[in-house]
């Protein structure tokens, strides 16, 4: 199989995980969790020769193929990929910024479901990527302790009794599982009551951060929480923490949502029908603008104001519109203005009336 | 306005760390704030900050020294946040506890025991009854039962040495550390 047909393919649909149709979708997008591991005999990354990462890939893909832990799956070499390619990976979630611009030799192996990525090289040797719809926490870490455990048995990774995994990064040791929980908040940002969610997030010892966009900018209002803490606690523990928190987001959003429609009915819809008439007609759109449009939409959508929009046309358009996809979708690298022309006709050939 | 950190250059980078609902800004020279690990390249080093600020002041009189495995100094890894190799966690110990610590509030693992095909059983039954310790001390402590805490510890710790030491190991290699 070409990988250049697998990257058409994946171009003009979302993955299973993004179409966001499992439970409590109305805020609850997706959850992952990725375990950092790193093989013994090999220095980690920063003291890797490239020599010895060329090792480290090969090693691993061999393992991997052996342990059939990814069905179905697809091999990347990302020194190989064009640009144009890694970025749309990048989007997908498929791989990290932080592998798709790497030096060093570097792969990523997935499922052709996106529901597994295993990225080879990236901070650490190894990175196990487990992704699911909603929020079924512990299906998720069944699923990524079995991938770990079949891969552990054909290969040993650094662990120390006292401090775990050891990674490269300290941040990661231990348990060298980062557990995040994809939520779209538009209401909260809206009543700029996101800051609350914030600290209170913060003070659970977990982090937030936006899910598209750099930084601290969450473009479409979505934004992942995430463990801050992989040492000194079990993958239970950290999988309560996140449990523990994540439903009362969820409520301070629906409360928001409530309240917008119950108080400002008017200006609620008129946003929801003029962002959706901007989307239905613009013959030029900028990826923020058709993010911030799309997020009033899904929003509406979930409030009852669209009671006939197909919420997974939207879901799957959050991705879509994404500048990798839209290049992809023509084949070529394209300039902005020609990405903007070529994303507006994409968004109206979806969101027909 | 000078560097926070160094005192000598400009401050061009202001570096806000966010914990426990606090936000903390720092003003600091681009090396400087580079030497805190790269901001914006991984948002958990953000979380390292603090420590490092820390470390920065106190580790410039410790004598210099590298890991005979990787060659990676303290100082190369507070330059960029990433130790050089398992060895590093030894060698670096003393200064890795107090941050290990504060980053995570412990610095002693209790989660998941690799799943290692021909590793001896009873190695991976001590490993697991280390596991099982540590959740139990951790409860015990927060009864603020300290006794039954002092003689949980004492049990780690003989089962620490010895996994260790590997004399339960079979074949397939030492343990790591
Ligand atoms: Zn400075
Ligand atoms: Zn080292």
């Amino acid at each position: 199989m070409k990988i250049s047909k697998v990257i058409r393919d994946l171009s003009n649909r979302a993955g299973d995980w993004l179409r966001g149709t499992g439970g409590e979708s109305d805020v609850v997008i997706s959850s992952r969790i990725r375990l950092a591991r790193n093989l013994e005999g090999f220095p980690f990354l920063p003291r890797l020769e490239e020599e010895a990462a060329q090792e480290v890939v090969t090693r691993l893909t061999t393992c991997i193929e052996r342990s059939l832990a990814v069905p179905d799956s697809i091999v990347c070499d990302l020194r190989e990929m064009p640009s144009l390619d890694r970025l749309l990976l990048v989007e997908r979630h498929l791989i990290s910024r932080e592998l798709a611009n790497g030096d060093d030799p570097r792969s990523v192996i997935f499922s052709r479901d996106e529901a597994l990525s295993l990225m080879i090289n990236e901070e650490d040797h190894l990175r196990i990527q487990v992704l699911k719809q909603g929020l079924e926490l512990e299906v998720l870490l069944e699923k990524a302790r079995d991938i770990d455990d079949r891969i552990e048995k054909v290969v040993r990774f650094s662990y120390s009794p006292k401090l775990g995994y050891l990674t490269s990064c300290p941040t990661n040791t231990g348990t060298g599982m980062r557990l995040s929980v994809m939520l779209h908040l538009p209401a909260l940002v809206f009543s700029k009551e996101i800051e609350r969610v914030f600290q209170a997030v913060n003070s659970m010892n977990l982090t937030v951060r936006g899910l598209y966009g750099e930084g601290t900018q969450a473009s479409g209002d979505f934004y992942q929480v995430s463990n801050q803490v992989t040492l000194g606690k079990s993958e239970e523990d950290i999988l309560e923490d996140v449990r523990r928190a994540v439903p009362r987001i969820v409520k301070a959003e629906r409360d928001v949502r409530e309240a917008l429609v119950s108080e400002s009915r008017t200006m609620i819809e008129d946003k929801v029908w003029r962002a959706l008439g901007m989307l239905r007609s613009a013959r030029t759109i900028p990826s923020e603008e058709a993010m911030e449009f799309l997020s009033i939409v899904r929003l509406g959508a979930h409030v009852g104001i669209l009671p006939d929009l197909d919420v997974v046309t939207v879901n799957e358009l959050f991705l879509l519109v994404q500048p990798g996809h839209v290049q992809n979708l023509q084949g070529r690298t394209l300039k902005a203005a020609e990405r903007d022309q070529v994303r507006a006709e994409l968004i109206r050939s979806r969101l027909v009336v | 306005m000078l560097c926070e950190s160094c005192k000598k250059n400009n401050a061009t980078v202001t570096l806000t760390e966010v914990k426990d609902a606090k936000a903390t800004v720092f003003q600091l020279c681009e090396a400087c704030a580079r030497s805190q690990g790269c901001p914006g390249q991984q948002n958990l080093l953000g979380d390292l900050l603090s420590g490092f600020v820390a470390k920065a002041r106190s580790a410039e009189s410790t004598v210099e020294k590298a890991c005979e495995v990787c060659g990676m100094t303290y100082r190369g890894f507070r330059a960029k946040g990433r130790l050089g190799c398992p060895h590093c966690y030894e060698l670096f110990e003393e200064e890795l506890t107090p941050l290990l610590e504060k980053i995570h509030g412990s610095a002693r693992h209790i989660g998941k025991v690799p799943c290692r095909e021909g590793e001896e059983s009873s190695s991976l039954h001590q490993q697991r009854e280390l596991t099982r310790l540590r959740r139990q001390l951790r409860e015990v402590i927060e009864q603020e039962d300290y006794e039954r805490a002092a003689e949980i510890r004492d049990r780690i710790q003989v089962l620490e040495v010895e996994l260790s030491s590997g004399t339960s190991s079979s074949g397939s290699g030492p343990e790591s550390e």
